[in-house]
């Protein structure tokens, strides 16, 4: 038998390493079902049942008047949303207490407010422990975002400009989606936000592609413990080539559960993802990141035991707290800070940047976060792994 | 598994003479040479200056109790571990510089069950040949071949957690076949089978040798060891402590004879009072068990019985065993082969 090239022997080691991987992922029912079909579910549950199909029934308690006519047509425009009027503040609690509402939200003297230039207090009222009530206060906070910035428009042609208070209502109801451009992308700051399916499916992606890269490394410690790590260093192949194989069959997992997300929501779901060289971009880093986790997770555990009780969990901590379960913007400052700390926060906000329709260009900092995470993954990954099969 | 059938290969003459990539760079008479082989752990050192030679068609015992540095020593043999010291050529080729070449000539059969559970012994085979280079119907043809080799070809395409473990030991050991490689290595490939299996096993491992193949074998067993290997070699402490053929160490215990006793009581203290028996080389005790290494030992059963006795413990049985490797093993390093200490 000739002994081959490195490159020769990579091009023939690797495949089979990637096949063999993935081959072993196809036998294996649990690890299908959480790869293929537990995102789905999920993306059915809480994005389209919260944004989507079923619509949140919430109550409004609020003078009449032209200003809460229009909260009320805002409210109800949203397809999110289904709104019913309560003449009373009382009855709209008990309502929300009852269960018959997700939500509710009482507005004390909004006309006398808005005609003296003063801040309207709005409260939403809802069960902290439903997490339904959260996503569909997202909704609720958008619509009123809305609602805030054309009030905002008036209120600058009026004050600012001269321009007749009824002219300027006119000339902001007329306006496409009832915004004064220009005016209302200040006045939101995240006037792109909104809770739905597109962004429950863009959490489910990066929040998925983590737990089955966490999962992925449960194989390389079976291979440890096995001997089939060893059995392959014993052949013709180097170790790096070994390594690069092993890596590159946890990159083809994770890239394979985005490729399900991506494409299943899209198709599903009619998830619209947004600049594709974006989503390829951050998806590919992100899942570069994933391998990187997978690896030192697999060179760091002893035991296959010992990583499923720990890699589940730890990848719905880190998604937790970097916004891949619930928006980062519904969490206080200091969570905020923490979740930046994780991938998953940078790897949101790349795709809701593709989602708005942003380019390359504007998402660098993302880009450039989640690749040093890959390279310090990676290499620190690498080295443990090369340790532990060869010391 | 059918220990007559050869490994089929490609048209030509039988082995050993038939042309194989490795042989245009190898003397005819060697297909391993380490030399001076040494490694450390911290200040543990493993393996001290051991060197091994094993010629084609040559079956090589490795004995050594736990911790003696059997696993390590077949580790730098075959690549897995770099030695800090010393030298192994496979079939011609340096192991540290030329690494591809020497690990292509070498068959490597770890004492663990080393396949996937999830895929068919096919499926497993097929993998493994991969990383050395078959392919297409080379690969399939070698599958085939190994398959009717370890007596498994009808259930090929059964995934292999569903086999017995001595099916599951024939897939170890036919994985390590599958590129007709000139030196195979085999670590303990016969833990935890039943006799059938070990009878095959042992049988295919013969058939090995007698067509060219050079055998490392390491083991427990010291039967298997006696039954299959040209010269054995006994490594304790990390250094190679004796070796030779079967009649070469026999021939250095002299007159003396084994003596096997259970008892119950503390072996250890027994063993402590044999010693003093005039003729006692060496006594070892394990559990209930204490083995004596005596000359003349028939002569002396009467005294060791009344030792046992004095020693306080009561003699459940007692065998005299004809010299073999196991006393050899006994009279070199002061323990028995299974004794884990």
């Amino acid at each position: 038998m000739t002994s081959p090239t490195p490159a020769a022997s990579a091009l023939r080691t690797v495949p089979a390493i990637v096949l063999t991987a993935l081959r072993l992922v196809v036998r294996d029912r649990l690890g299908l079902f959480f790869i293929v079909v537990l995102p789905f579910i999920i993306i059915l549950l809480f994005g389209v049942g919260g944004a989507g199909i079923a619509t949140a029934a919430i109550g409004l308690a609020v003078d009449d008047g032209p200003e809460a006519s229009a909260l009320a047509e805002a409210l109800e425009a949203d397809a999110a949303l289904s709104v019913e009027r309560y003449a009373e503040a009382s009855a709209l609690r008990r309502a929300v207490r009852r269960g018959d509402l997700v939500g509710g939200l009482v507005v004390d003297d909004l006309e006398a407010d808005l005609a003296a230039g003063r801040t309207a207090e709005v409260r939403w009222l809802a069960d902290p422990a439903s997490t339904r009530a959260v996503a569909t206060e997202v909704a609720v906070r958008a619509v009123l975002g809305e609602l805030d910035a054309r009030l905002t428009a008036v209120a600058v042609a009026v004050d600012d400009l001269g321009v007749p208070r009824a002219d300027a209502v006119a000339a902001a109801a007329e306006t496409p989606e009832g915004r004064l451009l220009g005016v209302e992308e200040e006045a939101l700051g995240d006037a792109r936000f909104a809770w739905g399916v597109d962004e429950v499916a863009q959490q489910n992606a990066v929040l998925f592609i983590f737990i089955t890269g966490l999962t992925g490394g449960v194989a390389l410690i079976e291979s440890r413990r096995r001997g089939t790590a060893r059995r392959m260093l014993a052949s013709p192949s180097s170790a790096t080539t070994i390594l690069l194989g092993e890596g590159t069959a946890r990159f083809a997992l994770c890239a394979l559960q985005a490729a399900l997300i991506v494409g299943g929501a899209a198709l599903l779901f009619g998830v619209a993802w947004g600049t594709p060289t974006v989503v390829v971009a951050i998806v590919g880093l992100f899942c570069l990141v994933a391998t990187g986790a997978s690896m030192l997770f697999g060179a760091s555990l002893s035991n296959p035991e010992q990583a499923w009780a720990i890699a589940p969990p730890a990848g719905i901590a880190l998604g937790m707290l970097g916004g891949a379960l619930w928006p980062l913007e519904i969490v206080g400052p200091t969570m905020q800070a923490i979740g930046r700390l994780t991938p998953h926060a940078w790897a949101i906000d790349g795709l809701r940047a593709a989602r708005a329709g942003e380019g390359l260009g504007d998402v660098t900092s993302a880009l450039a976060v989640l690749a040093a995470w890959a390279g310090a993954l990676l290499v620190v990954a690498t080295w443990r792994l090369r340790r532990s099969l060869t010391a | 598994m059918s220990a007559s059938s050869a490994p089929a290969g490609p048209p030509g003459p039988s082995r050993p003479a038939r042309a194989r990539g490795t042989q245009a760079t190898t003397g005819p008479e060697v297909v391993l040479e380490a030399a001076g082989l040494r490694r450390a752990f911290g200040d543990l050192t493993a393996v001290d200056g051991v060197d091994v030679r094993i010629a084609p068609g040559e079956a090589y015992g490795l004995l050594g109790p736990n911790g003696a540095g059997k696993t390590t020593t077949i580790s730098m043999l075959c690549g897995l571990l770099e030695p800090d010291d010393g030298a192994v050529r496979v079939a011609g080729h340096d192991l540290a510089r030329e690494p591809a070449a020497a690990k292509s000539a070498i068959g490597y059969v770890p004492q663990e069950i080393a396949l996937y559970p999830d895929l068919t012994a096919r499926e497993n085979l097929a993998f493994f040949g991969r990383l050395y280079g078959l392919r297409g119907r080379a690969l399939a043809g070698r599958i085939d071949a190994v398959l009717d080799i370890i007596g498994l070809a009808p259930r090929a395409d059964d995934r292999v957690g569903t086999y017995s473990g001595g099916m599951k030991r024939r897939v170890n050991i036919g994985a390590g076949l599958l590129h007709e490689p000139r030196l195979v290595v085999l670590d303990e490939p016969t833990v935890g089978v039943d006799p059938q299996s070990r009878h095959a096993i042992l049988e295919s491992v013969a058939a090995l040798s007698a067509e060219g193949t050079a055998i490392l074998y390491t083991s427990h067993y010291m039967e298997e060891v006696e039954r299959l290997c040209d010269r054995v070699g006994i490594i304790d402490h990390g250094r190679m402590i004796a070796e030779g053929t079967r009649r070469e160490l026999l021939a250095e215990l002299g007159e003396a004879d084994r003596l096997d006793l259970v008892v119950d009581g503390d072996a250890g203290d027994v063993a402590e009072a044999c010693r003093g028996i005039a003729g006692v080389v060496d006594a070892a005790a394990a559990d209930r068990e204490v083995t004596l290494l005596v000359r003349h030992g028939r002569a002396r059963l009467a005294e060791v019985v009344a030792t046992v006795a004095s020693a306080g413990a009561t003699l459940t049985s007692v065998e005299l065993v004809e010299p073999d490797l196991e006393a050899v093993f006994l009279a070199l390093t002061g323990r028995a082969l299974r004794d884990d200490g």
